[in-house]
């Protein structure tokens, strides 16, 4: 995908796991479902890098963010699937708060877009 | 935390996982209409590096650190295994910087840091009066009972104040199985009752000594053992308060055992046994009696609050008084310098004695360190070099830059663990040679006994290992931060395009090597002037003049004085002695005197040359004076030449006028130009009765070191007085070597009478070892450290000059093909190191020239900034370059044109 010239944006460092938080926070998913609900809900705008996902889903398994479980996909495949913890959830309304404050905050510096060429 | 931290997650759950998507995206453009072989194909595009993926998984593992320095661990000991001549080089390096450092710290340790294992140690303070500043005690003196005792009562700003006496005994029985006499050295400490309650020790077994065990003279045979005792001799029977044990002649109950910890407060020397003050008379039979004589320490506990300086301003006073009424019955007057010291560590007199030497040890020692340093430093960076390719290949497929620098540290780190390890073991080994050369210093346990070794520890305590470790890192980081860095800058394309060859043909590489070379031979420049300082200074002083023979005499120490003997017994047993051992063939004469020679020790301390009186003349203020009882034959035993007069004969025995030999000192300073044959002195007021009359006149001979300055000496006769024949010396001279004559002698005495300690058995030559044990250890030491600086900087020049010559080739096959001849090629390479050898000697010698001024002190007869011995140092080094680049330059001068130009 990085080959073929498009106006998809590459992740932010540290906005893959809010997307994730946010994502799973609709129910259980695999990060095969992960990713593909990232690329869906941004209207394919976000480029996710399937590799980039797993240590993330790793890491944020670690600080107990996320559960996993081996389960059948809805094509009898098997997958990992993860889920929401508590602390999770509360973690995704933390990131999200603080990203809507940076976002607001950022298109208040940009002000009104200009007039450009 | 969460359990899941705690669960590790196995990594082909995690692969699974990633297969796992790859078939379900791959199904996914399957669908979308692509063809199997295209969709499996941009599945795993759109995934990315699965490889650096699972890195990054393994990384994210709590546990990774220590799998990933396992494998590091693992990775450098196969590196090392693969060049085991670099490692052996490198780890020996190592071992020997470590060892040697950790032998002095060691040492040091043992003798200035370790504190007693007592309560508030910080509060024991000890008496030192100095009479001279050479005394042979370090600078100490002993103290009387008497002057203890009142002392103790006096004194206002202790808590208490004890005091300790030590002697050695060799004829200690033990009841109880596997009991019996035992001849050994066993020594034995006297003290006061309150010794152990003022320490703060109490016994692991049984009860330690208390003031009830110390109130009636002999009324108390008890004694208190250590833990080494308690094993050596009992082999640790839990019975063993309640046995006892004797020697001369009184049995003691043994009463307890002290913790392994505690061996007594004097360093290096441990203590057997225990014994209230008041049994003093029992254990030194041979000694007048508690009050007069000084044989004790006194050590003191300080009140809580009360500084050395505000006790030594009350105690000072107190001291001179109780000093002057003790000498006024001999009308005498204290002469010496009074102080307190910190005893919390111990009494060390070679703590004083050879505290420049172990600064210029440890000084050594760390310069032979920062060599061995920049040696291995030297070898991983002419390896980190070959190994560019390899490293270039492990950042080509994807490790980062941290990771290969991780790498090389930990290679670093495992070299430098080895070589500690191995170090601590030679450590060990250094450390009882030091042990043996500082203990055979002329600081005698009683003042009339044959030198012995200190014992140092030698099991590495805690903070020796933990010096050890931290010098070994030290180490590790010092010379593996540069090739780690290097390793981890490889540039990665030029290295792998010209297959491992130089990535700069001009030969000029990088400075780093060069400088290190240059610093290893300025720093072994000091060694090398060192080793050649203090050898020559040993010589010196090894070959002084003693004044009498040195190679020919047998030294017997033996003490009848605790068989019970006394005045005329003395006398008997050493008449019966002399001729006894003068009968056996090849004696050519045997004598004995009240000391040995080379032992600094006097009997007279304290007489002065401005108390005395000579027939005729004024004497002039001068040194100690010394008396010798010996019998006749003394003089020609020793070789001492008869200047004036006559030698003792049969003719000067008991009943008769007192009659002494002098020495040419003495004769100058009583008599000056006036004869002396026939005419009286006396050297202490209290002789005054009855004046000594001068027979005859010897040469000067050497009394403590051969550095000393003659001193006066009078010889007694010793049938005329034996009262200083409890300690007895033996001399036997033979035609030729005198230890061939020792067996016998010993059978000879044990058959004159089976219970006579021989406490030692030695030459002149040994004993003059034993006095010149400093000399000795900074003269070995510093030969030692020379020689493995020379051999590390010949190893590092060969590496430098091998590989710099190697980098090389193609130029010197160009000159080879433009009619260069070998000769001027070998001149080349000769010529490189020639160079860096240079600029490190001329970084070296004003470095040397700043450092030997401190060892000035220490040597005799040779100036520290001898041009000799820089110049030796200097073509020793150059030598020493020629031999490294001898072989790699003779290679260089094979070099074919074809092979090197065609390497292109």
């Amino acid at each position: 995908m990085p080959t073929r010239p498009d106006d998809r944006a590459p992740l932010l460092q540290g906005t893959l796991d809010l997307l994730i938080l946010r994502t799973l926070a609709f129910g259980p998913h695999h990060g095969h479902g992960i990713a593909l609900a990232i690329q869906h809900s941004s209207n394919q705008a976000l480029l996710v890098d399937h590799g980039s996902l797993y240590p993330a889903l790793q890491r944020m398994e670690s600080k107990g963010w996320i559960t996993a479980e081996w389960g059948l996909s809805d094509n009898n495949r098997r997958a990992r699937y993860y889920e929401l913890t508590k602390h999770g959830r509360s973690q995704l309304r933390k990131e999200a708060g603080e990203w809507r404050r940076l976002a607001e905050a950022i298109t208040r510096v940009l002000g009104p877009e200009l007039a450009e060429g | 935390m969460r359990l899941t931290f705690w669960r590790r997650r196995a990594a082909d759950d995690f692969a699974m996982e990633i297969e796992s998507h790859l078939a379900m995206e791959t199904e996914r453009l399957v669908r979308s209409g692509m063809t199997p072989e295209d969709a499996a194909f941009a599945a795993r595009r759109a995934f990315g590096n699965a490889t650096s993926v699972r890195e990054r998984f393994r990384n994210a593992q709590p546990a990774a650190w220590l799998e990933r320095l396992i494998q590091d661990v693992r990775y450098g000991l196969r590196a090392m295994r693969r060049s085991p001549g670099f490692a052996a080089v490198a780890v020996l390096s190592v071992a020997v910087g470590i060892g040697a450092n950790a032998a002095i710290f060691a040492t040091i340790n043992e003798l200035v840091m370790k504190r007693l294992p007592v309560s508030d140690s910080d509060q024991l303070v000890m008496l030192r009066a100095v009479d001279t500043p050479q005394s042979p005690q370090g600078g100490y003196t002993w103290f009387s009972y008497g002057l203890f005792r009142n002392f103790r009562e006096q004194a206002r700003e202790f808590t208490d104040v004890t005091a300790i006496g030590v002697v050695d005994r060799f004829n200690v029985t033990l009841s109880g199985p596997r009991g019996g006499l035992d001849p050994a050295r066993t020594r034995i400490a006297i003290v006061s009752g309150n010794y152990f309650s003022l320490l703060g020790i109490s016994a692991a077994r049984g009860r330690p000594i208390t003031l009830a065990d110390d109130r009636v003279p002999g009324g108390h045979p008890v004694a208190v053992i250590s833990d080494a005792y308690w094993r050596r001799r009992f082999a640790s029977a839990s019975d063993v308060v309640g046995r006892t044990l004797g020697f001369n002649g009184t049995t003691y109950d043994v009463i307890g055992v002290m913790p392994g910890g505690f061996t007594g407060d004097w360093v290096g020397r441990p203590i057997d046994i225990w014994v209230p003050m008041m049994m003093e008379a029992q254990v030194m039979t041979e000694r007048p009696g508690l009050s007069s004589a000084n044989f004790l320490r006194i050590v003191g506990r300080l009140k809580p609050g009360v500084t050395l300086q505000q006790a030594q301003r009350d105690a000072a006073p107190l001291y001179k008084r109780l000093r002057d009424e003790e000498l006024a019955p001999r009308r005498l007057a204290g002469v010496e310098r009074f102080g307190l010291v910190p005893a919390g560590g111990g009494y060390s007199p070679e703590r004083d004695y050879y505290g420049t030497s172990l600064v210029i040890l440890a000084v050594a020692v760390a310069l032979v360190l920062v060599i061995a340093c920049a040696n291995v430093a030297n070898l991983l960076l002419a390896r980190s070099e070959a190994r560019q390719r390899e490293m270039a290949l492990r950042l080509a497929i994807g490790a980062g830059a941290a990771r290969i620098a991780r790498q090389l540290i930990t290679e670093s780190v495992v070299l430098a663990v080895i070589g500690g390890a191995l170090g601590v073991l030679l450590s060990i080994w250094v450390t009882g040679i030091m042990g043996s050369l500082i203990g055979g210093s002329p600081i005698p346990v009683d003042s009339r006994n044959a030198a012995q070794p200190l014992s140092l520890s030698l099991q590495p305590d805690a903070r020796v290992l933990l010096f050890s470790t931290g010098l070994s890192l030290l180490t590790a980081i010092a010379f593996g931060l540069a090739p780690a860095l290097r390793g981890a800058r490889a540039p990665l394309a030029a290295t792998l395009a010209t297959r491992g060859e130089a990535s700069s043909a001009t030969g000029r590489r990088h400075p780093m090597s060069r400088l290190l070379v240059v610093v290893q031979v300025a720093l072994s420049l000091p060694l090398l002037i060192g080793a050649g300082l203090f050898g020559r200074s040993l010589q010196n002083v090894r070959s002084v003049d003693l004044g009498f023979d040195r190679q020919h005499t047998l030294l017997v120490w033996t003490s009848p004085g605790q068989t019970g003997r006394q005045g005329p017994a003395l006398a008997a047993l050493a008449q019966t002695i002399i001729t006894r051992l003068s009968a056996l063939s090849g004696v050519q004469s045997a004598s004995v005197a009240s000391n040995g020679v080379l032992t600094g020790i006097g009997d007279e301390s304290g007489a002065r040359s401005e108390n005395a009186k000579a027939e005729g003349a004024t004497p002039r203020p001068g040194v100690l004076g010394i008396s010798l009882t010996v019998s006749p034959a003394y003089f020609a035993t020793l070789g001492l030449r008869v200047l004036e007069g006559r030698t003792f004969t049969e003719a000067d025995a008991a009943g008769t006028q007192r009659v002494a030999v002098i020495n040419e000192t003495m004769r100058r300073t009583l008599f000056g130009g006036v004869d002396p044959i026939g005419r009286h002195y006396y050297l202490l007021p209290r002789d005054s009765a009855a004046p000594t009359r001068v027979i005859g006149v010897v040469s000067d001979a050497k009394w403590g070191s051969p550095r000393d300055r003659p001193r006066m000496i009078q010889y007694v006769a010793a049938f005329q007085d034996a009262g200083h024949l409890n300690n007895m010396v033996l001399f036997v001279r033979v035609a030729g070597d005198p230890v061939s004559i020792a067996s016998r002698v010993r059978r000879e005495l044990e058959a004159i009478d089976p219970g006579l300690p021989v406490i030692g058995v030695d030459t002149i030559e040994q004993q003059l070892d034993d006095v010149l044990a400093q000399d000795r250890l900074l003269a070995d030491l510093a030969v030692a450290a020379g020689l493995v600086v020379a051999l590390l900087t010949c190893l590092g020049l060969y590496g430098v000059i091998s590989y710099v010559t190697a980098r090389r080739t193609r130029e010197i096959g160009v000159r080879v093909a433009l009619g260069a001849s070998r000769a001027s090629i070998v001149k080349l390479v000769v010529g490189e190191s020639g160079k860096l050898v240079i600029a490190g000697v001329v970084l070296g010698v004003p470095l040397t020239l700043a450092a030997t001024r401190y060892a000035s002190a220490r040597l005799y007869h040779v100036s520290a900034g001898d041009p000799l011995y820089v110049i030796r140092a200097v073509l020793l080094m150059l030598a020493v370059a020629l031999v490294a680049s001898l072989l790699p330059a003779l290679r260089a001068s094979r070099v074919d044109p074809m092979d090197a130009l065609r390497a292109e």
